[in-house]
């Protein structure tokens, strides 16, 4: 089993800090995460390898937006 | 190569400017991309945005790039004729909502318009009764 790290800066023009916590919140089932600083740098980190696992999340978020 | 799009690696990256399509715009073409490609959204929303696409498929980056830029413009004009049209949308749906309103239809003016359609010659002559309950005017019934 590979453990992955990952780290995603998140512009925070285009990126709202609300839709970021839910998404780390509903992605709880498959990595956990935090928003390091105001910039919005997200680091995830799973147990197994997730192929694409910075793309799925950052669609994620900006669904999360256009349903907001 | 288009200087508005650039490709590296295996992404596509997209330089916009956001005099020319607002944000809300940019926000409705990159939804329409999530499905086929994974999308992010940098830059500064006041000088240049830009979109990375990474397909999640191999495709041609040139041409999902332009795809791209293609939805820009179709939700650029889908919004401007929204705003166009937005205060005869308020009218139509204003009118629909005040017809179906009983208590509009329990007001002064929906009681005068009836009267005067009662006054009117065309509909008091009733020469086939029609204006009567059929159970009225049926004479088989016992």
């Amino acid at each position: 089993m590979t453990q992955q790290k990952i780290k995603i800066i998140l512009n925070s023009n285009f990126y709202d800090k609300r839709s970021i916590k839910e998404a780390l919140k509903d992605y709880k089932g498959i990595c956990t995460g935090k928003i390091l600083n105001d910039k919005f740098d997200v680091e995830l980190n799973s147990n197994e390898h997730i192929d694409n696992l910075e793309g799925e999340f950052c669609n994620y978020v900006l669904g999360l937006i256009k349903h907001r | 190569m288009n200087k508005k799009l650039k490709i590296e690696g295996n992404s596509v990256i997209l330089s916009i400017n956001p005099k020319l399509y607002p944000l809300e715009t940019i926000y409705s073409a990159s939804y329409v991309f999530l499905d086929r490609a994974y999308v992010f959204l940098d830059g500064d929303p006041k000088k240049e945005i830009l979109i990375i696409l990474k397909p999640k498929e191999k495709i041609n980056l040139e041409e999902l790039g332009g795809e791209f830029f293609n939805e820009l413009i179709n939700y650029a004009d889908y919004n401007a004729r929204s705003k166009e049209t937005k205060k005869i949308r308020e009218i139509i749906l204003q009118k629909a909502l005040i017809t179906n309103d009983p208590i509009s239809q329990d007001s002064d003016e929906f009681d005068d318009l009836i009267k005067e359609l009662e006054d009117d010659d065309e509909f008091s002559d009733d020469a086939d009764k029609i204006i009567a309950p059929w159970e009225d005017n049926d004479t088989t019934k016992n």
